[in-house]
């Protein structure tokens, strides 16, 4: 282990100090409490900046690995690792976190310190997922992540949040419920083919199951990270959780938590059982494409800004979840491009709303009209953000549209080379057509809202008295607006780092696809030869096993 | 052949800086407390020097080097390519992931040229005229700012090397357009209009980006350059899909993005609502230049439409219905730029009607004239719209030539050029696309297309000279006819408006010289334009690509000089027809012939269809706004609130409390209850435990002997072990109906009976449990088979 390994789980320490130390300040001085928090998630930036700084473009595999025993009689091991896909969600939380403490200034008065201390342990959470390389380390993070988020919905939320916060927690628990029951599976299976029991993921990895358990835990895996993503239909938690949700959850929410399931797909359960996913690919990639059109639609009925804003989430993280179905570079990372692009601009527009929100106390968008007038800066951020989100290219959304779209359009192969996904993933073309049509879409619903809040006559007598934005705001909202600047015309930097990791990813994956059916076994070393002539079987010496005896 | 040019980039930068200076650096700068504005001289000569700097620098690069590379490759003559590289800049490769590079790159040839001349010396005129224009507007900045930025989105859009480039302009034209029209926002109608035309350029971006997909997906790249290699063209020609070529459909996709940005049917209807923006942007944008961004498009395209005549009739059916229905709409109406903008659909429509004849050089030349004498028509109807106090209603003007006289003078020359008379710049581009239609064939056209297009336009072009005289008449002719308040302000514009209007009048005068008639022999005229355009649009005449394949045919089929005079003869009467028609009848101001004939049953049904423009927004507004809605709201409603979370989700919640609420009852702490309970379960469990499924094993040990035991090991058998202790078993095998046999049952111990049967045969057998607790009978009788053990074993 060199120095650099202990980086990562610095980045975890960091806001877990930050947050006891937090807790630990007196509770009459909210501000003290702001500071240190806000200084706690500015420091974890800066660490996470370094870690990109010593992250190296080229490799592939998992680097800064940091590998400890952690529970032996289990197997689980405290194992952390950074590569291509998962540096990018890290960097997105460490750079929303600041944004989010600050945007709380005025919007959170009450428990001010328990409110820094719970948004700081949801950094760990979430850091915490994204980074475990153990799947026992990796569940026990991803229901970490629930309990801050329950809290934040419920104490800091609206009316309805009790009822909200709840619907999230069960939805979410629920979900990850049967994904618990593969892990065991895999667990035991991984132990009766090679005698030894381990939850670490690049071993689990090498580990083939037959192909009808691959699409059985697959499912299960699948369940779990759809409810996350949201897919449609499963997306309902989410437009209650985004409206009853204080900013800072919305923008944590939006910004990252949905952020799991793509993760969690990418991670888990595509490299996991890719002949599961390879023969559910074509129904994922129907609801993703059903998701996007359906969440505009749906986002266009709306009346409550924040909803409207809540179900575009349903229709953007469709195009993350056609690009990763998509099975080819282009199309997974476009995904990845499109996640961290939807965490700058729905945040941003997150936040947006609760500027009005802070000063009108209202989200119907008939109460606004002609504010642009009264508040032309924050017009223009707004704008930004909305036409970031509308995928204009140029801005941080049109790249990951594209690639996505571009990735599903040709994941069958081009016209000369037919590619491997080609067999599994029938319509491409019209998939992508489909998924296409959430350009017009898109445009309909978010210039809708834009026009009902900021165009119009000023006729409200209320909105009359709206002032500007602030310093502070206007600090809140510029580093969003450089990045979707930034991420719109450079993303070479952006994919060239997710590169060699995400070739690898779509390379293993084939491989792994390609291994014989038959009773599980480690990669490459089949059980049973796939020649039906009993004389050329040649069990291998520890891992030969009867057929039946490892399939229940 | 091909340059690098270093500075080819701050061609569209200059612009861009420029809004970013207007937008953003002065108002950072200046201090933004208070009711600031930055100054509007500041404001004004940033905007403009920027567009002019950019002006200057195209001069320089198309007058220079490219004239040089021009000169060269003219100088090869038919040895030249077929192609020239013009002037390159690769500025960083902005996506690359897999196969697919998207570079950042420009390229400045003889194509992209005459649209940065157009672009950036229009654009020019346009943003010195708003100086005037928007005076004491409180936005001032943001209006100079939207404009630049338009110009260098605008010009990414011309300059872009590859189509994802030219998407990046193209989608920022679309915003910039988006704002403009939607400048003065507190008009909900204004907004409405910014918004219906962003959506309706995003049903054309929705069909350019597939375009774009499956050109990558047939041919592996998405750059110009690359595109025209032999292999990319080979792979077009492949058939697709519904017996197509890959061609066809490409070509069609990106017809349908141009018909978005180009207004042309069926995706026109938010170009006549774009003219609620102020009057500079419509003449720069939805006259001049943006609007021709589809028909640059399919121009630069032009290798891919060349290789599907199926896609080039439909370009050209397409364009002249929109350019006659255009026409026909512009007849009743009555604001002055809602008649310029039906004018400019219609003059869309001829330039696509060029393009797809194969006449590329005549839909540029078109695209040319076009943009001065339109956008000088619009800039004239501002300024004639400022003196009458905003108002835009042709109805209430009349006898302004008294007022305006440079403003006159101008839009009269204006109207000339567009109506088609000799020697005015219209009458030129005019007449080529409609040579070029009349000769226009192909295999798979049939003899009477190219006829068709032609008698088409020689319809709307009688149309356009008849409505551009109605308008000229109703506003410059006859007397006044506006209220004394309106009247007493009436004042010509000051100098910054009317000396665009008279440079963009000189202009429409001469440009026409660039592309005089095609003849030939002594009569042999010079065509600038069609040589400077060669090496760029694809000849059909010289393109071996073409001609190697076989190509789909010959287009711009070689008219005699006869013809060509003759048919400039047709368009020269036809105009003319037009203007003395509207003389005749709108001359002394709004006719009361054609009121009275409005008034008619017949004729007020027709006069309702086009002033309500045939009812297509109407149609649009039921069967897609409408729909949308109607949709979105059952969506949300039924589909997300009542079924999934309503039924499916909430509803398992309710299941699992109305569960648990059952499960309740058994655990309420009242002591009693358990006890009933408990007495209640005993009882239960009792009665089952008390009934025993009863029946016997038999085995045959020997001929005629069978071996009986009792089974109690099937079906209910809670306790049955327990209370068939001490229980009387007793057997009847003779079937008489007595016990033969009777025993008490020991389990630990079980009894087994023997009897002997008569022979081979079957026999029925009774056995009768008494239960030792409750007295209770159980019987059961079973027919058994007694067979010959020589044989077989009988043993079950």
């Amino acid at each position: 282990m060199t120095g650099a390994s202990a980086l990562l789980p610095a980045l975890l320490a960091l806001p877990l100090i930050g947050a006891i130390l937090v807790m630990l300040l007196p509770k009459e001085e909210p501000g003290l409490a702001r500071g240190v928090s806000l200084g706690v998630s500015i420091a974890t930036l800066a660490l996470s900046l370094v870690i990109l700084g010593l992250y190296d473009t080229k490799i592939a595999s998992m680097q800064m690995v940091f590998d400890k025993e952690w529970i032996p009689g289990l197997g689980a091991r405290f194992k952390l690792g950074i590569d291509g896909i998962s540096i990018f969600m890290v960097l997105l939380t460490t750079f929303l976190m600041p944004i989010i403490l600050l945007s709380s200034y005025k919007a959170v008065t009450s428990k001010v310190r328990e409110f820094c201390a719970l948004l700081l342990i949801l950094e760990v959470g979430m850091l915490g997922a994204f980074l475990a390389l153990d799947l026992f380390l990796f569940y026990v993070f991803w229901e970490i992540m629930l309990i801050p988020m329950y809290l934040l919905i419920g104490i800091w939320g609206g009316q309805k949040r009790i009822y909200a916060s709840i619907k999230f927690v069960i939805y979410t628990m629920a979900g990850s419920l049967l994904m618990l029951v593969a892990i065991f599976y895999l667990y035991a299976q991984y132990g009766s083919v090679t005698g030894e029991y381990t939850l670490e993921l690049s071993l689990l990895n090498r580990l083939v199951l037959p192909r009808d358990v691959q699409m059985y835990c697959f499912a299960a895996f699948a369940l779990a990270f759809a409810i996350k993503v949201p897919l449609f239909p499963l997306h309902t938690w989410l437009p209650d959780a985004h409206v009853q949700a204080p900013t800072a959850g919305s923008v944590v929410l939006a910004g990252v938590l949905l952020k799991f399931g793509i993760y969690g797909f990418l991670r888990f359960a595509m490299p996991l059982f890719p002949y599961g996913a390879a023969e559910l690919a074509p129904y994922m990639a129907y609801l993703a494409a059903a998701g996007i059109v359906y969440g505009a639609f749906v986002a266009f009925a709306q009346s409550d800004v924040k909803k409207l804003v809540a179900y575009s989430s349903v229709s953007h993280l469709g195009f993350c979840m056609i690009g990763i179905f998509a099975m080819n570079t282009q199309g997974i990372e476009g995904s990845i491009y499109a996640m961290i692009s939807h965490g700058l601009t729905t945040s941003g527009l997150f936040l947006a709303i609760g500027v009005v929100y802070e000063r009108r106390h209202t989200r119907e968008m008939s109460e606004y009209g002609g504010i642009w007038k009264q508040m032309p800066v924050f017009a223009g951020l707004f704008l930004i953000c909305m036409l970031g989100s509308v995928g204009l290219p140029g801005l941080s959304g049109f790249v990951g549209e594209f690639l996505t779209i571009f990735g599903m359009f040709i994941s069958g192969g081009t016209a000369g080379e037919p590619s491997f996904w080609a067999e599994f993933m029938p319509h491409p073309m019209l998939l992508g057509a489909v998924a296409t049509s959430g350009v017009i879409f898109g445009a309909i619903y978010l210039l809708y809202m834009f026009q009902k809040m900021m165009f119009g006559p000023l006729d409200n007598p209320k909105n009359k008295e709206l002032k500007d934005v602030s310093w502070r705001e206007i600090a809140v909202f510029t580093p969003l607006v450089i990045g979707i600047f930034a991420m719109g015309l450079f993303p070479k930097p952006f994919l060239q780092t997710m590169d060699p990791t995400v070739d690898q990813f779509v390379t293993r994956f084939e491989a792994k696809l390609a291994e014989p059916d038959g009773p599980a076994h480690i990669m490459g070393q089949a059980a049973v030869a796939p020649t039906p002539e009993p004389a050329q079987v040649e069990p291998h010496a520890g891992h030969n096993h009867a057929p039946g005896e490892a399939a229940h | 052949m091909q340059q690098t040019s270093n500075l080819l980039f701050l061609i569209p930068l200059l612009p861009l800086a420029g809004a970013f200076l207007n937008l953003f650096v002065w108002r950072v700068l200046a201090p933004t407390t208070g009711k600031y504005r930055q100054s509007d001289a500041l404001t004004h000569t940033t905007a403009i020097a920027s567009v002019l700097a950019a002006f200057g620098l195209s001069c320089y690069l198309i007058g220079v080097p490219l004239l040089e590379e021009f000169r060269a490759w003219q100088k090869l003559g038919d040895a030249a390519p077929e192609t020239m590289g013009g002037l390159h800049q690769h500025l960083w490769t902005w996506i690359e992931v897999g196969s697919l590079k998207i570079n950042l790159a420009f390229r400045l040839d003889t194509l992209s040229a005459v649209m940065l001349l157009v672009i950036t010396g229009v654009g020019s005129l346009i943003h010195i005229y708003s100086v005037g224009y928007m005076h004491g507007e409180k936005r001032y900045p943001a209006f100079f700012g939207y404009l630049n930025l338009f110009t260098g989105m605008m010009l990414i859009l011309v300059l872009g090397d590859s189509l994802p480039i030219m998407f990046i302009g193209w989608e920022g034209v679309g915003l910039c357009s988006y704002l403009l029209i939607g400048f003065w926002f507190d008009k909900t109608e204004n907004a409405n209009a910014g918004r219906k035309a962003f959506v309706a350029n995003r049903v054309g971006d929705f069909a350019f980006l597939l375009g774009m997909f499956l050109l990558f997906y047939a041919t592996g790249s998405v750059e110009f350059a690359d595109l025209q290699e032999p292999n990319s063209i080979g792979a077009l020609k492949e058939v697709f899909w519904g017996g197509e070529r890959m061609g066809f459909w490409i070509a069609l996709l990106f017809f349908i993005g141009a018909c978005g940005k180009s207004a042309q049917i069926p995706l026109y209807v938010w170009l006549p609502d774009a003219m609620a923006g102020p009057t500079p942007v419509s003449a720069l944008i939805h006259a001049a230049t943006m609007v021709t961004a589809g028909v640059y498009m399919v121009v630069r395209m032009s290798f891919l439409y060349a290789h599907s005549t199926t896609a080039m009739a439909i370009v050209a059916v397409v364009g002249a219905l929109t350019a006659l229905f255009a026409a026909i709409m512009a007849f009743a109406q009555t604001d002055l730029k809602k008649v310029l903008a039906y004018s400019t659909v219609s003059q869309l429509g001829f330039m696509f009607v060029g393009v797809g004849v194969g006449a590329y050089t005549a839909g540029i030349f078109h695209l040319i004239t076009h943009a001065f004498f339109k956008a000088g028509l619009f800039l004239a109807a501002g300024s004639v719209m400022h003196a009458m106090s905003g108002s835009g209603d042709i109805m209430k003007m009349g006898g302004l030539r008294k007022y305006l006289p440079r403003t006159r003078w101008s839009f009269l020359i204006y109207c000339v050029a567009i109506a088609g008379i000799v020697p005015f710049s219209g009458f030129f581009s005019k007449d080529e696309i409609l040579a070029g239609a009349f000769g226009a064939g192909a295999e798979g056209w049939g003899p009477v297309l190219g006829k068709f297009l032609w008698a088409t336009l020689s319809i709307a072009a009688l149309g356009t000279a008849f409505y551009m005289f109605r308008l000229y008449f109703l506003v410059f002719g006859g007397e006044l006819r506006c209220d004394e308040e309106t009247k007493a302000h009436i004042h010509e514009s000051p100098h910054s408006m009317t000396s665009p209007l008279i440079i963009l009048a000189a202009f429409t005068c001469v440009i026409g010289a660039i592309g005089l008639p095609h003849l030939t022999g002594d009569l042999h005229l010079p065509t600038y334009l069609h040589d400077w355009l060669a090496p760029t649009v694809v000849d059909f005449k010289r393109d071996s690509l073409l001609m190697a394949n076989g190509s789909p045919s010959i287009f711009e089929a070689h008219l005699s000089n006869g013809l060509t005079i003759g048919l400039m003869g047709i368009a020269l009467a036809v105009g003319l027809i037009g203007i003395f028609a509207a003389k005749a009848i709108y001359g002394k101001g709004p006719s009361e012939k054609v009121a009275a004939m409005c008034e008619t049953k017949n004729g007020k049904a027709i006069y309702d269809v086009v002033l309500n423009k045939f009812y297509v927004d109407e149609f649009y507004e039921w069967s897609i706004y409408r729909f949308f809605r109607g949709a979105a709201n059952v969506l949300y409603q039924v589909v997300d609130r009542w079924l999934i979370d309503g039924i499916f989700i909430n509803g398992s919640a309710w299941l699992i409390k109305k569960l648990g609420q059952g499960f309740n009852l058994f655990q309420n702490g009242q002591v009693h209850r358990y006890l009933v309970a408990l007495v209640v379960g005993g009882a239960i469990i009792f009665f089952f435990a008390s009934s025993p499924t009863v029946s016997f094993k038999y085995e045959q040990v020997s001929t005629n002997v069978v071996e009986f035991t009792p089974d109690f090991s099937s079906g209910t058998s809670i306790g049955g072990g327990l209370d068939a202790k001490g229980a009387l078993i007793s057997f009847d095998l003779d079937a008489d109906g007595e016990p033969d046999v009777t025993k008490e049952y020991d389990p630990r111990n079980p009894m087994k009976v023997k009897w002997t049967f008569g022979g081979v045969g079957e026999y029925r057998v009774n056995m009768t449990m008494t239960d030792a607790v409750f007295n209770k009978k159980y019987s059961v009788t079973r027919t058994i088979h007694v067979k010959d053990l020589t044989e077989k074993g009988g043993a079950q």
